[in-house]
């Protein structure tokens, strides 16, 4: 009980040193500091619970396997973060090429239709309480396709550089650009109310 | 003929059958290293036709195969090539102006394919490939289509 | 409208991803071009309200409930006996060491290597789905396995063949 209050109270560079070293006591409260952000970055990309789940669990056990790995080039957070986007990617690879891709979609990544969206004015002053913002956010996010969702999540959220994500998505530069270009203009159209049938 | 020749005739029969193993036997040896390949360039859509109508459609059997695994409607061959490769070296196959093969017979039933597009190499896969096994390289095309790349076995 | 190419400009000078040149000639098209204008304000309020509002998700498991499934499986890797690698890749990290660190030279060992020791088929050197290599930067490539219909799958992105 009392190594439990010790670790809850302990400073993360103490704690990742402490599971370095196989206390597994000390990676399981660092497991706790982590595991919603991780989570949230693996459902943001994959939008499903259970894969989310899955993926994240999967994460954590790498993670202990390459602890010492871990020299603090970045923080603990950002270093988690990228294990688990790597799964996800690997996870959207392995299912991606047996699923619908629908003509739309390339279409869109093609840099046709977005082409066609009216330019949209995002209002800045309404009221909107922040939770309720983040709910339609995410809720227009879901309806992106999971291209351009994952370069959107991987260059605004994760804040890559557009090398970066065409690195890690597998596909060109210009290809991370229109696809960031068209996630952003279907977000905005979206999140101002504009329908999808309203534009074509 | 006198019952003496019989024997006589016997044996040269004999020989001759002897000689005919005798030489045959080193090339039917070596020809247990070869590999017979084929190698079919196919086209995934769902479309009902192609834009080309040389292609014919895929024979239903690989049909049958290609359809339990992915999602395409129809499938088409381009083309196919059926080619022998001995043990340790390489054949090189072209299965359309953009699209070579080239299958290195390693011995064992093993292989190392090597996927060419417009000259340059896409993908080098090593696999072992008996009987009844297909290996198939495989893409995205336009217009939500996909190409296959299915090498297979051969009988001679 | 605004065309493609200049519309992703205007996008690369808001994400600080152009070269100065690029960047100085789409100042001069925000300054005197509206449409350009309008595009360019909508994509940085985008920016902005999602840079300042990305969607929270918790975790939908307890905290014991999740880590309990994390811990199980690392003391099931725990008890597994672990796997020492076959003399043949003891031998190539022989080679990789001697040698200089160039990949080519790296490839060039293995293939030395297995002419030299000839695993045979249950050599790990050649499993199936082993062995595989795209060597083009912007191409990527996963393999899976149909045991039902016998067939390995190679499948490659972002190139084309016909």
């Amino acid at each position: 009980m009392s190594q439990t209050i010790q670790h809850a109270q302990a400073d993360e560079a103490v704690l990742i040193r402490a599971a370095q070293g196989g206390d597994m006591a000390a990676f399981e409260e660092l497991v706790a500091r982590h595991r919603d952000k991780a989570y949230a970055r693996a459902f943001s990309i994959l939008r499903n619970e259970d894969d989310a789940l899955d993926v994240t669990q999967e994460a954590w056990v790498k993670i202990w396997q390459r602890l010492k790995q871990f020299h603090g080039d970045s923080s603990f957070a950002t270093w988690v973060t990228r294990i688990v986007i790597n799964l996800c990617l690997d996870q959207l690879r392995k299912q991606k090429r047996l699923q619908a891709e629908s003509i739309e979609q390339l279409d869109e990544d093609a840099g046709g239709v977005e082409r066609l969206m009216p330019v949209v004015t995002l209002n800045p002053t309404e009221r909107l309480e922040r939770s309720e913002l983040r709910r339609r956010i995410d809720e227009a996010m879901a309806k992106l396709s999971v291209e351009h969702r994952t370069a959107l999540v991987l260059h605004e959220f994760e804040e890559l550089e557009y090398k970066e994500v065409a690195r890690r998505m597998g596909c060109s530069i210009g290809t991370v650009m229109s696809r960031l270009f068209y996630a952003r203009r279907k977000l905005a159209a979206l999140l101002a109310g504009l329908k999808r049938e309203e534009f074509i | 003929m006198s019952l003496n020749h019989r024997p006589r005739s016997l044996l040269h029969g004999l020989l001759a059958s002897l000689a005919f193993v005798l030489i045959s036997l080193p090339s039917a040896l070596a020809a247990t290293g070869d590999l017979h390949v084929q190698a079919q360039l196919v086209w995934g859509t769902d479309g009902d036709k192609p834009p080309d109508p040389d292609l014919k459609r895929l024979d239903e059997a690989t049909r049958k195969k290609l359809g339990s695994v992915f999602k395409w409607k129809n499938y088409f061959e381009v083309d196919r090539q059926n080619f022998k490769v001995t043990l340790s070296t390489k054949k090189r196959v072209r299965l359309s102006p953009k699209c070579e093969v080239e299958v290195e017979n390693l011995g064992d039933s093993q292989v190392e394919v090597k996927l060419f597009g417009e000259g340059k190499m896409v993908v080098k896969k090593r696999q072992v490939l008996k009987a009844g096994e297909l290996l198939i390289l495989a893409g995205d095309d336009k217009n939500q289509n996909a190409w296959f790349v299915i090498i297979t076995p051969s009988s001679r | 409208m605004t065309d493609l190419p200049t519309a992703l400009k205007l996008q690369a000078h808001l994400d600080g991803e152009l070269a100065p040149d690029d960047a100085r000639e789409v100042v001069s098209l925000l300054q005197r071009d509206t449409e350009v204008r309008a595009l360019f304000d909508e994509l940085k309020s985008t920016r902005r309200l999602l840079a300042a509002n990305e969607p929270e998700i918790s975790l939908p498991e307890s905290r014991e409930f999740y880590w309990s499934k994390i811990r199980r499986e690392l003391e099931r890797l725990d008890r597994e006996p672990p796997v020492r690698p076959p003399q043949a890749w003891g031998i190539l990290r022989w080679l990789r060491l001697a040698l200089p660190a160039c990949a080519v030279l790296v490839l060039v060992a293995v293939m030395l290597h297995r002419s030299a020791f000839a695993p045979g088929p249950g050599s790990p050197l050649f499993a199936v789905g082993d062995e595989i290599e795209t060597p083009l930067e912007e191409l990527n490539s996963f393999t899976f396995r149909s045991e039902s219909a016998r067939m390995t799958v190679v499948w490659v992105s972002d190139t084309f063949v016909n």
